[in-house]
């Protein structure tokens, strides 16, 4: 059968595809820069730490359950896995490559001026970032290094 | 209207200063130097006539010069005021005079304005009575001790009722009628059209004063459609209201109304009858239906006789079986529905969690987009799509995409997200009135089942009763019925009085929309635009004869939409020279009072100009000014200018002319 309206040369065009936004390199930028300075005592932080906040203040769930682990209200056979995620790590890349952040010592990051600059300006943007600043300043800077060794022992 | 005379008394502790001026019909000029008091005169006039308002805002001082005020200068020196007055005689078409009083220093209430009946300043017989009318005060232009109230009486004017912006109605004011007759020097050179005090909150104040300056039909048109349009915005507010209550009291009957117009239609009833149904088992029953079949299976009862225990045993037995079947199967439908409705419970709530994630998405977007315009200072590579390390091109995201598989920008992802919004909030809109249908419908459903159960019961107590008595199933069905009937009859009434009040509303709304229809397109009525063309013939004339020379005289025409003079459709304001400015403002007040020579119009007759040669506009313009003044007094109206041009070419320009001419030498205001 001959349908004329298929003589016609097709064309394939890939649209551009739907991300979500924490998954942008800017958006997660300044989420490190922002727990770096605001949860983060002298804006230094392992990364195992980073990833536990960054995993913590993504949803409501997770929020709890890190506010639960900082005040210590967490049930005895309460179990929290945290999720590392490898996108958080080409962030972390990207911020050292545009010395927003630096190398400190051997495994950890603290905030360059740059970066400093920029987390300022951020806390200043009232319209950012809103739930998130909110969690920050509850959990303020009791997410301690400590805290994250007895969290992974634990689930070890 | 003609002034006569104007008389102003300042006792300075030097003694009485003042003067007198006199006017009579025809052209008059008033020439005094520079800073001699002219514009006090002139301001004088305007507040005696309790006109301030044109001159300032405030509700406190009198916007006059310090000379009648605190000090005066005279050739003596200068001298405390301790009491100033002004007097003023003015004389309608009728040729009745009376004389305004206003203290302007002294111990009288400023916002008292006094009236002798008669022309007391110029006869030398006593006047007839006073009486004391105020200004300045709520009601001044409405109330009867309002002067201006008193005023508009006196002119003979029916001050039309002019919108404001808070949506009231108030009589045009005086104030902003008189700028279009009395040029004040401060503020009336400097627009085409005469400033009009703002402060009364009056909409188009300007527009409504030429209106009735010349009696023109547009206002009559314009305020018709206002009310028109007032009412249906009415008729609207109402229907919604009552649209609203409707639906409530359907929910409160646990029914529904279909096909009930939610905005204002003009046809009643309309095509889809209104309706109003009530859930019954699965499906949906109208009202009147309902009633019907209720009263039906009542009156079948009430027609047989209760019957007795033992004739019924039987059939109750086979009822009672129905009606247990019944319960069953009513059961089983109840637990359906209520499945159905767990699962919509879940539903939304998805729905809502899903929106949540959006919106939650969205905002991520835009913390992005900040950070991204916040970082743009700092320069940062990942922002134009390449490394900062290796400097090679980068896509915008934290996760391996396939390659050439590009991103949506940050703007296209908001919009997305947005487009994704709009979507599931109406899914979840939906859902919501899906839901809150289902509830009804369980709701129904377990009345009718506990209905069910009591029959049941009620079956069961009659097959164990003594077979002698009365059948207790058929009193408590007849009870059952009877009470339904009952309630639903009352629902009927009063959405019987609900539809009722539509129908009315309907009717006001399509009166109202058929009397907007009839109305003329535009607010210009034929005779209306023959007064424009000739008011514009005549400004068009005036111009050529004062020396216009911005564009051709012949171009200018005044709008028979904003009244404004016009070249080519533009407004004249800003594209014309200062002198050419003030040629137009000439042409524009005295083109009304030529024109009121011709046609029917509320023009009083009377035009003053306080120092008309403004931005050296030329001596020849001002010559011509005075020619076409000076035939004023054939047509027995007043021109009065207040000017301190050279003095002989003034007299050269009036030779031969009739006219009044007052030289002042020195101050205006003398020693007595």
């Amino acid at each position: 059968m001959e349908i004329p309206e298929l003589n016609a040369m097709f064309l394939f065009r890939r649209r551009p595809v739907a991300l979500p936004a924490d998954l942008r390199p800017s958006w997660r930028i300044g989420l490190i820069l922002l727990l770096l300075k605001v949860c983060c005592r002298r804006g230094r932080s392992t990364l195992t730490r980073l990833h536990a906040l960054s995993w913590g203040i993504r949803a409501e769930q997770t929020r709890s359950a890190l506010l639960a682990v900082v005040t210590g209200s967490l049930a005895h056979n309460g179990d929290v896995i945290v999720r590392f995620d490898p996108a958080l790590n080409r962030a972390v890349d990207f911020a050292l490559g545009e010395q927003l952040i630096r190398r400190c010592g051997g495994s950890r990051i603290e905030l360059a001026p740059k970066g400093d600059a920029l987390a300022t300006a951020l806390e200043a943007a009232e319209e950012a970032y809103q739930t998130e600043k909110i969690f920050m300043r509850e959990i303020k800077q009791k997410f301690t290094e400590g805290l994250v060794d007895q969290l992974f022992s634990r689930s070890n | 209207m003609r002034f006569r005379r104007l008389e102003i008394r300042v006792q300075t502790s030097d003694g009485p200063y003042g003067v007198t001026l006199d006017f009579p019909d025809g052209l008059v000029l008033i020439w005094a130097d520079n800073s001699m008091g002219k514009s006090t005169c002139v301001k004088a006039m305007l507040i005696a006539l309790g006109m301030e308002a044109m001159l300032t805002t405030s509700q406190v001082e009198l916007p006059i010069a310090p000379s009648v005020k605190t000090r005066l200068e005279s050739p003596t020196g200068e001298h405390d005021v301790l009491e100033s007055e002004v007097f003023l005689e003015i004389e309608n078409a009728a040729k009745h005079r009376i004389v305004v009083r206003r203290a302007i220093k002294g111990s009288r209430d400023k916002n008292l304005i006094t009236v002798y009946d008669g022309a007391a300043l110029t006869a030398t017989n006593s006047p007839g009575g006073s009486r004391d009318f105020f200004v300045n005060r709520a009601g001044a232009a409405t109330r009867e001790l309002g002067f201006h109230a008193y005023l508009a009486e006196f002119f003979g004017w029916e001050l039309p009722a002019v919108r404001t912006y808070d949506g009231d109605e108030r009589p045009l004011y005086f104030q902003c009628i008189l700028p279009y007759l009395i040029v004040e020097q401060t503020r009336g050179w400097a627009t085409t059209q005469p400033p009009v005090p703002t402060h009364f909150r009056l909409r188009d104040p300007n527009k409504r004063a030429v209106e009735f300056l010349l009696a023109l039909d547009a206002h009559a048109v314009a305020l018709k459609r206002q009310g028109l349009q007032a009412e249906l915005a009415r008729i609207d507010t109402v229907w919604r209201s009552q649209f609203a209550a409707a639906m409530e009291f359907a929910e409160r009957t646990g029914g529904k109304i279909f096909e009930l117009p939610s905005t204002p239609v003009a046809t009643w009833p309309p095509t889809m009858a209104v309706a109003m149904v009530l859930p019954h088992g699965e499906t949906w029953v109208d009202l009147e239906v309902r009633i019907v079949s209720m009263s039906a299976q009542l009156r079948e009862l009430v027609e047989n006789e209760i019957p007795r225990v033992k004739d019924i045993s039987s059939s109750a037995q086979v009822e009672l079986t129905q009606a247990e079947l019944l319960v069953r199967d009513r059961q089983s439908l109840l637990s359906r529905l209520l499945d159905t409705l767990e699962m919509d419970r879940r539903e939304i709530g998805a729905i809502a969690e899903r929106l949540r994630a959006i919106d939650e998405d969205i905002q991520r977007n835009k913390d992005a987009r900040v950070l991204t315009q916040l970082g743009s200072t700092q320069d940062l590579a990942f922002d134009k799509g390449s490394c900062p390390v290796c400097h090679q091109t980068i896509q915008d995201t934290l996760v391996p995409l396939e390659p050439d598989q590009a991103v949506m920008s940050l703007e296209e992802s908001i919009a997305f997200l947005g487009e994704q919004r709009r979507t599931y909030g109406g899914v979840y809109e939906n859902a919501k009135r899906e839901l809150s249908s289902r509830e009804k419908q369980v709701q129904s459903l377990r009345v009718e089942v506990s209905a069910l159960r009591d029959r049941v019961r009620v079956l069961r107590q009659t097959l164990v009763s003594d077979g002698r008595g009365p059948s207790i199933a058929a009193i408590e069905e007849r009870l059952r019925l009877d009470g339904s009937i009952r309630n639903l009859d009352a629902a009927r009434a009063h959405f019987d009085t609900i539809l009722e009040s539509f129908a009315e509303l309907a009717r006001a709304w399509s009166t109202a929309q058929s009397q907007l229809n009839e109305l003329p397109r535009v607010n210009v009525t034929t005779r209306d635009s023959e007064k424009i063309s000739s008011w514009s013939a005549v400004l068009r004339d005036q111009l050529r004869d004062y020396g216009f020379a911005s564009f051709k005289p012949d171009q200018a025409q005044i709008s028979a939409d904003s009244y404004r003079p016009e070249h080519d459709g533009f407004d004249l304001q800003n594209t014309i020279s200062a002198s050419d400015l003030i040629r137009t403002i000439w042409s524009y007040l005295k083109g009304m009072l030529e024109l009121s020579r011709s046609v029917a119009t509320n023009h009083p007759g009377f035009l003053i100009f306080d120092e008309p040669r403004q931005q050296s506009t030329k001596d020849f313009s001002f010559g011509k000014l005075i020619q076409r003044s000076a035939d004023a007094s054939a047509f027995h109206q007043q021109v009065i200018f207040f000017t301190s041009e050279d003095r002989n070419r003034l007299r050269s320009h009036l030779d031969g002319l009739p006219h009044t001419f007052y030289e002042i030498d020195g101050r205006v205001l003398k020693r007595l």
